[in-house]
């Protein structure tokens, strides 16, 4: 499927190099780097108006960004395109797993400080060009630099530590054992310890906004995502449901059935026959599961703007009102108002907030430290514009906020139960949290 | 930090530093280092280090799992370079082959079958039969990868030596990562080789899809991949394997999703109405494709375009609502492009409003590029929707009125194809679109101008003014433009004689007498003759009578087109959902030459392909037209191609069609003219 693949700086130095096929030459890298990398830094490009896929003869090459670095697959003739894109972004949060330990970027100095690491790495993950194995576990059981990396649980700390003191080879052969052990789950390994058992649930929503002139919702989103850490010893089961047991209604009420996209370890079969969310979780941090809701919801916010336009004057007059309860409280609401270059402004007034004209982005910045529910705010303000142009005067409206401890779409963690051979208790935390996408009005 | 140890090295100070090393009592620490830098050197492809060929095959014999690995790894890189020194290495990986821990019987395996040599070939023959069988999992992998490497350096010999059927059993391994590993080798074999294909029974396929939620993902996509090789024999079949792999639709990985949304595509061809077996597959298939647009733009882009594939072939498949596709403000500008085609194929009566409304804010987007497509995609929906027109034409006369120059053009270019369309209606409002006459200044918007103007001269009333405009740099303009205006003078001079004559006049003196253009001079000398033979001289209303007959020829009819293309071709695609061609939407073969091609099989249950849009029936002979338009390795006739046999009317018209380009054809076209512009400078 893929025969060869690069990791580029944004200069166009190779960072990385792997051949898994001999269809493709070796300085088959030379075709992307003049034709796409430095081609884009010649012309200034616009970056997203390049396709990701460029195929020249019967070579394709299909790359992807990670902060300023290009991930590039080379494939020949015609293949699984989407699956190659869908291994480069697999790929990207492999690294980040292993040697960022968070989701920020990969930038050179972690690609060339593990360089041995990550190119025995992309010798196990694609077997003549087709992903295999893509498992943390897995890659450390073959490759004997990774667990130096890596050391996922006590378990494995201990076992390396026999390791290194007795030289012993059989620790390798049997954890590779385990890696293709079919009755285990490749994402969580046995024996795992803690002290106190505990699961955190983030319940975390992003709501996409667009209003309308008269603040009228032209169309609204919702996107959701629920993340778990879960710090559980053995081998628990978890069955996670947002309404009671068996019941499942409310969940088709709120949310239409296949907006779910679900992690690898929940039973989708299961799921599709008897509409219950089961899963053996892997240790540690993970995203469950994301959702989008599209239907009507109550927004949080709403914006009612008001242009007067005048001669060479506008003044735009914005209502802020919460929506939520008042037990909640919004932090760090920011309201950007974009105005095209040379429009001066004349006078801002707000009822409360600061709000501040920023020359250097040509935005009025009206701040909130703290809104809380069922409140109404002002912004009014007075622009001139030279040239007589204000009919067409467009500014751009942007809300920004952080509401803990509300999710806009209403949704409900009911249960969330573990079940485990040694049948201890856990301390289970719930969050909600909802954040503004893009929060926007349409003028 | 390992980033010491990279860059470019010369052999002579590695070849030292190895040499040190093993002075020592315990050099494994240093020889690592050494290899390190060895690595960083396979990465930066430098050649000179295969002279170290020796060096590193005796270090093999250390006995150390990892220097073992990263010697491995300079062995396949430099044996080309180094074929001597390297048969050294053979009897080592012989030994490794027989070796009790599996990890170097893997190591042994995948190392010997990666070198292209062909002792290395013969020795990979040997070593890999009996590791096909081997009691372990990973060595069972590795070896499957293997016979996929050495079918691919020689087909008949490996045939020959049965490691082809050791594969196949692979396939009923009691391991399921093994099974999808063979799958996945076999999958590669069958690419390469023209008489190979895959052969796996029903019973043995279901229980597979039945553990695939314990595999990896992306041994479920070779799962799902292979079980397109699956011919059902009935409905019930299919029917049987659909229902197995509905659930797919809900994983994470995108690959996996598509991947069966591929294989339910595919299954539907062997149920009469699948949609009514399923209550709500239409619409789990439509919130399978839309739940994955929150992916990074790179994907969604390739889902899209296979939104459209899926469109085009099976609309009764999908149900998703339009409003999905409108544009995100931070959308790149290729899924903007390519969601302006779904929000075209998706346009329908009832939501026209809707889809007009956010076409209106894009018109006046503050990217000129983006605005321009937009109209166009206006222009497009007008024509396919006949309710949609009026508003269409109203909201053109805004736009031409707006400060834009770029947009008054654009807008006057889409009038043209809305006016072949729908003839006579807008006669009327011309004259808001003639009034910008000084603002156009491209080359198609002059020419979309001079159209008009010529056609339509009686309904506009200061055709004459806009004409002399024209005229008065007609010597500067472009040669398609001085055709265009050519042909418009003729018209408005066969309409109104009197007031024309003297453009007429000018124009044909100039192209006849002054300009070195020979399609210029043919085409004056053509109207010259006509206007001056004396069939056309008789006085009174009939004078030119026959020439009115030739030139004012009603113009050609304008049809929406996006929606047809060819059966098989769109067949062939189906079959490739997910892949490289799905992106350009067209027969693989043109893409890949060297691709094998796909077609549905041969079953009892094949049903014949339904109509996926409820478009109006056309004549064939329209159809035929429209498919050799959405052939794309159709290059466009040049605008101001030499006069054809048919009336010089039609001539004009033809231009203009190919001037006003649709958007789906612009992106397709941008695609042909990069990849025949790199022609030139293919590799192999």
């Amino acid at each position: 499927m893929i025969s060869a693949l690069f990791i580029f700086n944004p200069k166009g130095d190779i960072l990385m190099s792997k051949f898994y096929k001999n269809d493709v030459r070796r300085n088959v890298h030379e075709i992307f780097r003049i034709q796409v990398i430095n081609s884009a830094g010649k012309y200034l490009a616009p970056q997203d108006s390049r396709l990701p896929v460029l195929t020249i003869g019967s070579t394709s090459f299909v790359s992807i960004r990670s902060g300023p670095l290009w991930l590039v697959a080379v494939a020949r003739s015609n293949q699984d395109c989407l699956a190659i894109l869908e291994f480069l972004y697999a790929l990207v949060h492999l690294f980040q797993k292993i040697f960022v330990h968070d989701n920020s970027p990969l930038t050179e100095s972690i690609i060339l400080g593990n360089f041995v690491n990550i190119f025995e790495i992309l010798g196990e993950v694609l077997e003549f060009g087709y992903p295999s194995n893509m498992e943390p576990s897995y890659l450390a059981s073959v490759i004997p630099g990774l667990s130096d990396v890596k050391v996922k649980s006590i378990e494995k700390k201990d076992s390396d530590l026999r390791r290194k003191i007795l030289g012993d080879k059989k620790a390798h052969s049997s954890s590779i054992d385990q890696a293709y052990d079919a009755s285990r789950v490749s994402w969580r390994e046995p024996g795992i310890k803690y002290r106190k058992n505990e699961i955190f649930l983030n319940v975390d929503e992003k709501v996409n906004v667009l209003l309308g002139r008269s603040g009228e919702l032209l169309r609204s989103q919702i996107e959701g995502a629920i993340a778990m850490k879960c710090h559980l010893s053995g081998m628990p089961m978890c069955r996670f449901g947002f309404s009671g047991e068996g019941v499942d209604e409310d969940l088709r009420d709120t949310i239409t059935l296949d907006d779910f996209k679900f992690h690898k370890c929940v039973d989708l079969a299961k799921y599709d026959s008897d509409q219950v969310i089961a899963f053996v979780p892997p240790d540690g941090l993970f995203q469950l599961m994301n959702y989008t809701i599209t239907e009507a919801h109550s927004l949080p916010f709403s914006i009612v703007p008001t242009l007067t336009t005048g001669a060479e004057r506008v003044s735009l007059n914005l209502r802020l009102t919460s929506n939520y309860s008042s037990l909640s409280t919004a932090t760090n609401a920011i309201l950007h108002v974009q105005v095209p270059p040379g429009v001066a402004k004349h006078t801002i007034r707000s009822s409360q907030g600061k709000a501040k004209f920023k020359s250097g982005e040509n935005a009025i910045v009206w701040k909130f430290a703290k809104f809380f529910g069922h409140q109404t705010h002002e912004l009014s303000i007075d622009f001139e514009i030279p040239g007589g142009s204000a009919a067409s005067f467009k500014p751009k409206i942007s809300l920004d906020f952080t509401l803990e401890t509300h999710n806009a779409s209403g949704l409900q963690v009911k249960f969330l139960k573990v079940l485990e051979k040694s049948n201890y208790r856990t301390v289970k935390w719930v969050k909600y949290c909802t954040q503004a996408g893009s929060y926007e009005v349409r003028i | 930090m390992d980033a010491n140890y990279f860059g470019k090295c010369k052999a002579s100070e590695l070849r030292a530093e190895i040499g040190q090393a093993r002075k020592k009592g315990k050099p494994n620490a240093r020889v690592k280092v050494v290899l390190k830098k060895i690595i960083s050197n396979i990465i930066l492809n430098k050649v000179e280090l295969a002279s170290l060929m020796n060096e590193v095959v005796y270090l093999l014999t250390l006995d150390d799992y990892e220097i073992s690995r990263l010697c491995s790894h300079y062995i396949v890189h430099y044996a080309a370079y180094n074929p001597e020194d390297a048969l050294n290495a053979l009897e080592i990986y012989h030994r490794f082959a027989q070796d009790k821990d599996p990890l170097l019987r893997a190591l042994s395996v995948k190392t010997v079958s990666s070198v292209r040599q062909k002792d290395f070939f013969r020795q990979g023959l040997i070593i890999t039969r009996p590791l096909l069988d081997d009691n372990n999992p990973h060595v069972r992998t590795a070896a499957a990868f293997a016979v996929a490497r050495l079918f691919h350096e020689n087909q008949v010999k490996v045939v020959d030596s049965g490691l082809i059927e050791g594969l196949n059993d692979l396939l009923y391994d009691e391991n399921k990562n093994v099974v999808a590993s063979a799958l996945a080798a076999l999958d590669s074999i069958i690419q390469s080789s023209p008489s190979h294909s895959l052969n796996v029974n029903k019973e043995h396929l279901l229980s597979l899809i039945a553990g695939i939620g314990t595999t990896s993902e992306w041994k479920q996509v070779s799962l799902l991949d292979a079980l397109m090789s699956y011919v059902p024999q009935s409905s019930d079949d299919a029917l049987e394997m659909m229902d197995a792999v509905l659930p797919c639709f809900l994983h994470e990985n995108t690959a996996v999703v598509l991947n069966s949304v591929k294989l339910v595509v595919y299954l539907s061809n062997f149920i009469a109405s699948p949609e009514s077996n399923f209550s709500g597959l239409d619409k789990r298939l439509g919130s399978a494709l839309v739940s994955m647009l929150s992916k990074p733009p790179e994907i969604q882009f390739l889902v899209l375009r296979n939104v459209i594939l899926i469109l085009l072939g099976r609309r009764y498949l999908v149900d998703v609502d339009v409003e999905l596709f409108f544009w995100n403000l931070d959308d790149p500008m290729y899924i903007k492009d390519t969601k302006l085609e779904i929000i075209y194929l998706l346009a329908d009566e009832g939501n026209y409003e809707i889809v007009f409304r956010e076409l209106e804010e894009y018109a006046t987007d503050v990217d000129v590029k983006m605005a321009r497509k937009a109209i166009r995609a206006f222009g497009n929906l007008s024509i396919k929707l006949e309710a949609a027109a009026d508003r269409c034409v109203a909201l053109l006369i805004d736009l031409l009125a707006g400060e834009s120059p770029r947009i008054a053009q654009e807008a006057m270019i889409v009038m043209t194809n809305i006016l072949r369309k729908y003839q006579n209606t807008y006669d009327d409002t011309l004259d808001h679109f003639v009034i910008h006459y000084k603002t156009m200044e491209d080359d198609d918007a002059k020419i979309a101008l001079s159209w008009i103007l010529g056609n339509y001269s009686e309904s506009i009333t200061f055709t004459s003014e806009a004409l002399k405009y024209l005229c008065d740099t007609y010597e500067k303009e472009s040669v398609p433009v001085q055709l265009a205006i050519m042909t418009a003078v003729v018209k408005y001079y066969v309409a109104n004689p009197l007031d024309a004559e003297s453009l007429v006049l000018q124009v044909l003196k100039y192209a006849t007498e002054e300009s070195g253009n020979p399609d210029l001079r043919e085409r004056g000398l053509f109207y010259w003759r006509m206007i001056t033979h004396e069939y056309n001289a008789e006085p009174g209303p009939n004078l030119q009578k026959y020439t009115k007959h030739v030139v004012m020829e009603r113009r050609c009819q304008i049809t929406p087109d996006a929606e047809n293309i060819d059966p098989a071709n769109l067949e062939e695609l189906e079959l490739n959902i997910g892949t490289l061609a799905s992106i350009y939407l067209k027969s693989v073969r043109v893409v890949f030459r060297f691709a094998k091609q796909k077609s549905l099989p041969k079953s009892p249950a094949l049903q014949e392909r339904r109509k996926s849009m409820s478009s109006p029936k056309k004549s064939s002979k329209e159809t035929n037209r429209k498919h050799e338009l959405m052939r794309l390795d159709n290059v466009r006739p040049p605008l101001y191609s030499a006069p054809r046999s048919r009336s010089t009317a039609s001539i004009t018209a033809d231009s203009l069609a190919d001037s006003v380009e649709r958007p789906s054809e612009s992106l397709k076209n941008k695609f042909v003219r990069r990849a025949s512009s790199m022609m030139g400078k293919k590799h192999t």
